[in-house]
């Protein structure tokens, strides 16, 4: 087992934007997103030793951080296993700038709504991965890949419609309080 | 809103974080390290105790049963002990190699479908002791009774005691379940409580089934 402090934050420090957006996919507010990071630190700092050099360190941390994720999802009781008041490990931190906008949070919440197993290959596929890549993070057939983005995109695209027309009305209603004033 | 435009914001943001996110590793030095290695210990630890209890338990009382193996109620109760004992020992013993063995840098299907094995095996083990707890305590008690004493308990109790307690943990096991399935999805209850109601009603059997024929479908379509 690998334990070599330098090794980790070195890693971490390479990857994490994508360890950043993984937990966010699969937490549901900040203090499990923090559980999440830690958990997903522990297994890179367990997996270190078994870091092949010749393969994409990006697809071994995907492995890892997806892995942690998953599971930390389909946690059975979802009781908080009980990091409370321990201080982290490690913590990312992102400046106001790097606050998601409301088109990403659109998006976030329309991935919020799919499933543990199929959000890994939207989120992979975001990332700017290619299916051969994501196939080989998740242990798929790249036709595979292709399909199910292909039908996770229509699921997405109709649960970004649903939302639109919710929100539409909403943000319809001062426009014509508005109207009526001003015609009144 | 197009679905396109939404990710053209993702690709955006993602590079935004790229350049901002500040990793503050100071923690990740010596003593933080530490917390990790402990962090990893409780679980695999839990796995050996159970294992060495295990084996404790089989090598004194397979003495006290060999010694009596004419006497019929030792030679029936006995061995119901000792299966029940080495049962656990090898499916706790499993659980400790196959969890040692989990390489979370596995393709996520694999690695998923590990998980969900391996939790129906922790599953059954619970299940298999709670019952087995249930029924067996007193004669465990009385052969044990045995390895320092040399006095032969279980010998001496009445029979129909015997038979008495053994209907009392069937009655208790049923309305244990009874009790698993009213309580079972109650959110306020204490991590150990949730872990004996969820076996007793089979409850993450079922959820850890329904995982994997999720996943079979996930890499199936």
């Amino acid at each position: 087992m690998a334990c070599d402090p330098f090794q980790l934050s070195e890693c971490l420090r390479r990857h994490a934007a994508l360890i950043h957006r993984v937990a966010r996919a699969y937490a549901r507010d900040a203090a499990e997103r923090e559980d999440v990071l830690q958990e997903i630190a522990v297994q890179l700092w367990r997996a270190l030793g078994s870091l092949d050099p010749g393969r994409r360190e990006s697809t071994w941390v995907y492995r890892i951080a997806l892995n942690v994720a998953i599971s930390h999802a389909r946690r059975e009781g979802r009781h908080r296993a009980g990091r409370g008041g321990e201080e982290p490990l490690f913590t990312l931190a992102a400046p106001a700038e790097a606050e998601p906008g409301p088109e990403v949070e659109l998006l976030q919440a329309c991935i919020a709504e799919l499933g543990p197993l199929e959000k890994a290959p939207v989120l992979l596929h975001l990332d700017g991965n290619d299916h051969a890549a994501i196939a080989e993070v998740l242990g798929l057939s790249v036709s595979n890949v292709g399909t199910k983005l292909q039908r996770t995109r229509a699921r997405l695209h109709a649960a970004l419609e649903r939302r639109t027309r919710t929100e539409a009305p909403r943000t319809e209603a001062p426009r014509t309080e508005d109207r009526r004033h001003a015609t009144g | 809103m197009r679905l396109d435009d939404l990710e053209r914001a993702w690709s955006a943001h993602t590079k935004t974080l790229e350049r901002s996110l500040a990793l503050d590793e100071r923690i990740l030095r010596e003593l933080l390290l530490r917390k990790v290695r402990f962090a990893l210990g409780p679980f695999a630890l839990l796995r050996a105790l159970e294992v060495a209890l295990g084996l404790l338990a089989l090598s004194a009382l397979v003495p006290v049963v060999l010694a009596h193996r004419t006497e019929p109620r030792y030679l029936l109760v006995g061995v119901a002990v000792l299966v029940l004992a080495l049962g656990l020992t090898i499916q706790c013993a499993g659980l400790l190699v196959r969890t040692l063995q989990l390489d979370a840098a596995g393709p996520v299907c694999t690695i998923q479908r590990q998980v969900e094995h391996l939790k129906q095996a922790e599953y059954r083990a619970t299940k298999w002791a709670l019952l087995g707890g249930v029924l067996l305590w007193l004669p465990v008690l009385l052969l044990g009774f045995e390895v320092p004493t040399g006095i032969p308990a279980l010998g001496r109790v009445d029979l129909a005691f015997l038979l008495g307690n053994l209907v009392l943990g069937l009655i208790l096991l049923v309305l244990g379940q009874a009790w698993s399935r009213r309580v079972v999805e109650r959110p306020d209850l204490a991590p150990l409580a949730r872990r004996v109601v969820d076996a007793l009603a089979s409850r993450s059997l079922h959820s850890a089934a329904r995982h994997l024929d999720e996943l079979a479908r996930f890499e199936r379509e």
